[in-house]
């Protein structure tokens, strides 16, 4: 793939996917504005550097195809924990997200009784929407719910600003991460496992593996059971990095149309969809943080039933 | 494997990290209070609406017995009205038969007194008449006829006269 | 050679994958406004039920997308 990074005729797509992804840097855009620092964790020890470039010139790792790796066998490291473009964009998701939220409170605190207003107004009507319409039905527990719905509130918040950051002119969505998905797929699998066996009990979260089968057919439920239970975590997991790289990839594609045909009378065609792209994508921010926290609500709920 | 396919380990540290700061920090300092302030907000709507529909009754109520009140005093003071008219329908038939009656007494007893004092006027015109016959023919014919024939030869030319009358 | 199996059978196998999940999700579609129109006092839970049954046939869809884009970008 590193000869495709040329961004020459037929491979401009190629090119272009790969400004998808996690960078060393903050990017605006295809542009690096900021360096940021590298944490490489090797051998034993600790290395950090302010930048990249601190990195080469300190001599031990180098740049290849945006990692870095050891100079003396060409290998990565064991584990690389830099700060890096995706991260800073979660931080600058947190910020805004606890300005706005801290702002709500403190006019809740100086007058608690009156409607709200602006920005406080859709703060409400997102913590009232999840916790009626996404917790309370899906959850019969009352007070499994309560004890919950902060966690709710807060993967729902920060998929939606992840999302919705990535849809600003030159911002990158953090959520289109695998590792930043799965990670929030395996805090919804903590919860989901969690909360049910807080909530009815190991034995009982145990006789949910038989699936409600009766003991003899356990060789084949049991199975099935464990390998839904990852399933869903991992369904959780793909479908928003897909549904949020998707989009990208669309427009990325309609873009790539007018290099691909070098004619400018393309043009007009690629910007109509990829403004019809662009409005499907918002919705989609929308529907798919409000999807990942009903459907671990909704599977949370189905793991805590006391039906059997 | 393109870039965006690929799993970072850091990204995942890092992605962890700042949920669980995230998740820690808005619920002690953002979800709790705005959760118990839509709370508190709730409980107070849903007394107001209470408290409002308690007092939409009672005001109905009030309403429902002020304009029993208003009719029951609208027939009272038909009533009263009604029976005004009437007493002073009665008075006023009353007075006026009175006075009717008063009148045709008093003129009754005008008639009488103006009859009997004719009566009276007569009988003394008539007794003086005779007197005065009786004088004026005994004077004429002295002694010519005893008193008792004369008076009756006089009255009963007189008779006669009040006849032509 | 081998590469352009490997763009031949992403381009299948996703066509192929989002044929399945139209047909998933439209029956879908058609079955919650279906019930929608039936009984549109239960719409709201009718809207989120169908919500969830999309999201779930989407994720197969787009697992299947992944597998194809792993075999689109096949490089060696």
């Amino acid at each position: 793939m590193s000869a495709a990074h040329t961004g020459t005729n037929g491979n401009v797509f190629t090119y272009l996917l790969s400004k998808l992804g996690d960078h060393h840097g903050f990017y605006v855009g295809p542009y690096k504005v900021l360096d940021l620092p590298v944490i490489l964790w090797d051998g034993g020890t600790l290395r950090a550097y302010p930048s990249t470039a601190a990195m080469e010139a300190a001599g031990l790792y180098r740049m290849v195809e945006g990692h870095p790796v050891r100079v003396a066998d060409g290998q990565r490291p064991a584990l690389d924990l830099s700060v890096t473009n995706l991260v800073v964009y979660q931080w600058i998701g947190m910020l805004l997200l606890g300005v706005a939220l801290w702002r709500a409170v403190v006019r809740y605190r100086r007058s608690p009784l009156r409607p709200p207003r602006g920005l406080q107004n859709i703060l409400e009507a997102i913590v009232l929407f999840i916790r009626d319409q996404v917790v309370r039905p899906n959850i019969s527990s009352t007070t499994l719910s309560n004890r919950l719905l902060p966690y709710f509130l807060t993967l729902f918040v920060f998929i939606l600003t992840l999302n919705l950051l990535g849809l600003l002119p030159g911002g990158h969505t953090a959520t289109g991460s695998l590792a930043v998905t799965g990670t929030l797929a395996a805090t919804a699998f903590t919860i989901i496992n969690g909360g049910a066996i807080a909530s009815i009990g190991f034995k009982k979260w145990l006789k949910h593996l038989l699936g409600g089968g009766p003991i003899w057919l356990s060789p084949i439920l049991v199975p099935i059971e464990i390998i839904g239970m990852f399933a869903k975590a991992f369904a959780l997991c793909v479908r928003l990095f897909a549904n949020m790289t998707a989009g990208h990839i669309a427009l990325l594609s309609l873009v790539g149309l007018i290099f691909f045909f070098k004619t400018v009378l393309i043009a007009p065609v690629s910007v109509a969809f990829s403004v019809f792209v662009y409005f499907l994508e918002t919705l989609v921010a929308f529907l798919q943080a409000y999807i990942f926290t009903i459907l671990t609500a909704v599977f949370l709920g189905l793991a805590s039933e006391e039906t059997h | 494997m393109p870039n965006f396919l690929e799993v970072s380990p850091g990204l995942m540290f890092w992605t962890l990290l700042n949920f669980i700061i995230f998740l820690v920090l808005l619920s002690r300092f953002a979800w709790k209070p705005l959760l118990n302030a839509v709370e508190q907000r709730e409980r107070h709507i849903a007394e107001a609406l209470s408290s409002a529909e308690q007092a939409r009754q009672e005001a109905e109520r009030l309403l429902q017995e002020a304009q029993h009140r208003l009719q029951q005093a609208q027939q009272a003071m038909q009533h009263l009205i009604r029976e005004g008219k009437q007493q002073a329908e009665t008075l006023l038939r009353e007075a006026t038969e009175r006075a009717e009656q008063l009148k045709r007494q008093k003129l009754e007893e005008a008639q009488n007194e103006l009859q009997r004092q004719i009566e009276r006027a007569y009988s003394q015109l008539y007794t003086e008449v005779v007197d005065l016959v009786l004088e004026g023919t005994a004077r004429l014919l002295r002694q010519s006829l005893d008193p008792a024939m004369h008076r009756k030869l006089v009255e009963s030319f007189l008779s006669e006269v009040a006849r032509q009358n | 050679m081998e590469l352009g199996l490997a763009w031949l059978a992403a381009g299948i196998g996703v066509g192929i994958s989002v044929l399945g999940a139209g047909t998933g999700i439209g029956r879908l579609g058609a079955a919650a406004l279906e019930a929608a129109s039936r009984q549109p006092e239960t719409a709201a839970e009718t809207r989120t039920l169908m919500l969830i049954a999309a999201a779930l046939i989407e994720g197969i869809a787009l697992i299947a997308c992944i597998v194809c884009i792993l075999l689109a970008v096949k490089t060696s």
